[in-house]
């Protein structure tokens, strides 16, 4: 990172580590099940992993916003309102980026990583990829550094946005005052993200701001009786870190190589998650298209409402 | 990142990892009956209607089968369930009434159901006719 500003993720991750402990200690007294071992070290190891991943091509990421940043259109500096607007735009970034990283099998297999888990606690947050850079995450940013954002502010508004995405993945929460739901992503939001339910498939894609979702018509609330189930439409059933970290681009690589024909190699590539050239399999759209076909979008879904507390032993 | 970073990193993983480990969170799910083994099966895939339920007597394992030829195996995965969707029947294997099912997949594995001799027998029976039909 270029010298002036902070990593605000480097400090933020002794408080992630609390609050992880602290999460842990709710869920063993109100709900045992919220935390599974297992599943902890997994999340925990890969995003172990996505920091040394990070460290290894940030350097490369940074060159290149930097060469960008000579070619920039505007010159904005570190005026007030760039602080502001930088974390607007860094915002819609991201949603454009995560929108296209669950339709888009290319980006969704480096991504897949932080939805495989079947849980959904503080240590899920931390469940990240190891392959983002392979991936081209980091191109989405790019634009605001030729539109003439100091790449220092870049990597501080991206850090924040990172830091801000940690508390919202917990079920210890459940709603944040009216206001605040309407204009900020929130633990009720992001759990539809990561549920499987088909009502909540590819919904609530924003990282801090939910109003991109409302906007772009992408937005789901939470329903007290259609409870999120979460992971993915094909649970790993293994907690191998490898295997977590490479199923996808495995499978994608497999596909690619067995199937006849260059416009099936793109679609293995470039269409949705659970593309297939001969449709044996599920994308999101035909597992909703079967919903609606059955009546969910109105019947109460089997599911049911959430859980009571269930008292420690 | 330095190694020191690293190191710490890694430590304080561990020592989260122990702490859910020693509190003993996360007790793997027993699939009760043929109704949470259909509801399971249901959840894990969408539009599926299930018809009739193995259920392996120590709630460890499910195979469910459902309209047009559509099969769910369950197993627990942690504290939570895992599925795989089947279009026919998938290789299965009887003995000492345990009813062996091939996943076909390495890092899922088989999913043996412990259901007694006949009935072990008759779901083998079930899905040999399903794989002829």
């Amino acid at each position: 990172m270029p010298e002036l500003l902070p990593d605000p993720v480097q400090y933020a991750v002794p408080a992630f580590v609390v609050l992880v402990l602290i999460e842990m200690l709710v869920a063993w007294r109100v709900d045992p099940t919220r935390y599974e071992p297992k599943d902890t070290l997994t999340s925990l190891l890969l995003g172990t992993g996505s920091t040394v991943a990070g460290a290894l091509t940030g350097s490369a990421v940074v060159a290149l916003s930097v060469w960008l940043y000579q070619f920039r259109l505007f010159d904005i500096g570190y005026v007030w309102w760039a602080w502001i607007l930088v974390f607007f735009l860094d915002d819609l970034a991201y949603y454009v980026f995560h929108r296209l990283a669950h339709r888009v099998r290319y980006f969704w297999a480096s991504h897949v990583i932080h939805h495989s888990s079947q849980h959904y606690n503080l240590s899920t947050a931390l469940r990240q990829t190891w392959t983002g850079f392979f991936s081209l995450s980091f191109a989405f940013t790019l634009p605001l550094a030729l539109l003439g954002f100091p790449v220092p502010m870049l990597l501080f508004a991206s850090g924040v946005n990172l830091i801000y995405q940690f508390w919202i993945h917990t079920e210890a929460i459940d709603r944040m005052p009216r206001w605040f739901e309407a204009f900020f992503n929130t633990p009720s939001h992001h759990r539809v993200h990561h549920a499987t339910n088909p009502r909540y498939l590819d919904k609530n894609y924003a990282g801090m701001l939910i109003i991109w979702d409302r906007m772009f018509g992408s937005f789901e609330a939470e329903r007290a009786d259609d409870r999120p189930r979460y992971g993915i439409i094909r649970n790993l059933g293994s907690f191998n870190l490898f295997w977590a970290a490479f199923h996808e681009w495995i499978g994608m690589a497999k596909d690619v190589a067995t199937v006849p024909g260059w416009k099936n190699k793109l679609g293995y590539i470039l269409a949705p998650p659970g593309w297939s050239h001969d449709g044996s399999r599920d994308t999101s759209d035909t597992i909703k298209e079967r919903w609606r076909e059955a009546g969910g979008e109105n019947s109460a879904p089997v599911g049911q409402e959430r859980p009571q507390a269930v008292p420690a032993e | 990142m330095d190694w020191l970073t690293l190191i710490g990193s890694l430590v304080a993983v561990f020592a989260l990892a122990g702490i859910a480990w020693w509190l003993g969170v996360g007790t793997p799910p027993a699939i009760g009956s043929e109704e949470a083994a259909r509801r399971h099966a249901a959840e894990a895939h969408s539009g599926f209607r299930p018809r009739e339920a193995a259920v392996d007597a120590d709630g460890r394992a499910a195979l469910v089968l459902g309209e047009d030829r559509e099969i769910v195996l369950l197993r627990p995965h942690g504290a939570r369930i895992a599925a795989r969707v089947f279009r026919g029947a998938p290789p299965c294997a009887v003995s000492d009434g345990e009813l062996k099912i091939a996943s076909g997949e390495r890092m899922f594995g088989d999913v043996t159901l412990r259901l007694g001799e006949a009935e072990a027998a008759r779901w083998a029976a079930r899905l040999g006719e399903l794989s002829d039909a």
